[in-house]
């Protein structure tokens, strides 16, 4: 099986040499047990050119920088995993992830899910909440879905054989809307998909090295509606669903209703 | 897999290695166990983004990927040295 571990490390390429250290020591050693016969890691993002095809010296933002990644494969991966390099999700946890793909067959896509401290601010995860909430409205989705957002995540790659019926995943998303539109695509897919919790280690927010700001919220909502094409008609319903059963805590009520009426002026060009 | 892996990764504009080596080829003569496979670099020469692959004796510059094979010891004393700063 071809196993292809992908680590986004816009900002953070001096972690390079302890995630390759961690792989070396458990990580590569374990997915082998699990049957990974070929490994490849590939670091995506960082100030560099990845491709010919212009002249910018900026580094691609996550989603881009990881498709690249995918792209660029020698020979197609059967599983791609894709692991944030900021040190904020243990690395060990890859392998739990992968333990869980090859589990069951039928899986097409495991995501962690961050228990307890998800080392965002609160009005972030509020709104992490609700573009998982509209997509489990928009594609009629029962199931509790815990996450979904959490930079790490494994897919099958390629056509899946799905009791003789064939699927794909395929990602586009180029920024940091890239789980959501994974997401996206387990549920208009109807995959089979599951979690796997992961704890984060406690540290203050403002340690935290993160690029993300309010803007790539909008960004990642342009995206959905992009994606899904009916969404942006139904926004307005899904704010007030959302509403009844999440209120809104007092203290982040004001940034709360800023990011609906921006939401709500999301138009495209 | 063995004990052999295959890495692709960005050489930091500030890596200490790019005041070191000033070809690939110096890399090559200090990694002689690794293969390197492809690299994608902005020649200095005529501000062109070029890939070349294998990469030869190719200048080495700041912004630069590169893509190696070796054994993990190896691998993780070249990626040490070239994400240094």
């Amino acid at each position: 099986m071809n196993v292809v571990c992908i680590f986004p490390i816009t900002g953070n390429h001096e972690n390079i040499a302890k995630i390759m250290l961690e792989f070396k020591e458990t990580i590569g050693p374990q997915l082998k047990i699990l049957g990974a016969t070929q490994l490849e890691i590939k670091f995506a993002g960082n100030e560099y050119v990845y491709v010919g095809t212009n002249q910018t010296l900026e580094g691609p933002p996550k989603g881009k920088g990881i498709l690249q990644c995918i792209r660029n494969c020698p020979t197609p991966p059967n599983v791609i995993i894709s692991c944030d390099g900021s040190n904020k999700i243990p690395y060990s946890y890859i392998i739990n992830i992968f333990q869980e793909i090859v589990s069951d067959y039928n899986l097409c896509c495991v995501m962690a899910n961050r228990k307890g401290n998800k080392a965002i601010s609160e009005f972030r995860y509020l709104i992490e909440n609700f573009e998982i909430f509209i997509l489990r409205k928009y594609y009629n989705h029962n199931r509790i879905i815990p996450d979904g957002q959490c930079g790490l995540w494994a897919y099958k790659y390629g056509k899946l054989n799905l009791n003789g019926d064939k699927k794909e995943i395929n990602l586009i998303a180029e920024g940091y809307e890239i789980e959501l539109d994974l997401l996206g695509e387990v549920l208009k897919n109807n995959l089979t998909y599951s979690f796997v919790d992961v704890t984060l280690p406690h540290a203050p927010l403002e340690n935290v090295k993160s690029l993300f700001n309010y803007e790539n919220n909008l960004k990642k909502m342009k995206f959905l509606f992009t994606r899904h094409e009916r969404l942006k008609d139904l926004i307005d319903k899904y704010f007030l669903e959302f509403e009844k059963i999440n209120p809104i805590k007092p203290e982040i009520k004001e940034q709360w209703e800023n990011y609906k009426l921006d939401v709500k002026k999301i138009t495209f060009s | 897999m063995g004990d052999t892996i295959r890495v692709e990764m960005p050489i930091p504009q500030d890596s200490k290695v790019l005041s070191r080596c000033a070809t690939i080829g110096d890399l090559m003569s200090e990694y002689p166990k690794l293969r390197f496979v492809k690299y994608i670099y902005l020649d200095p020469s005529d501000n062109k983004l070029k890939g070349v692959n294998p990469p030869g004796i190719t200048p080495l510059v700041k912004n630069s990927y590169i893509t190696f094979v070796g054994e993990y010891g190896e691998v993780i004393r070249f990626v040490t040295d070239l994400s240094s700063c």
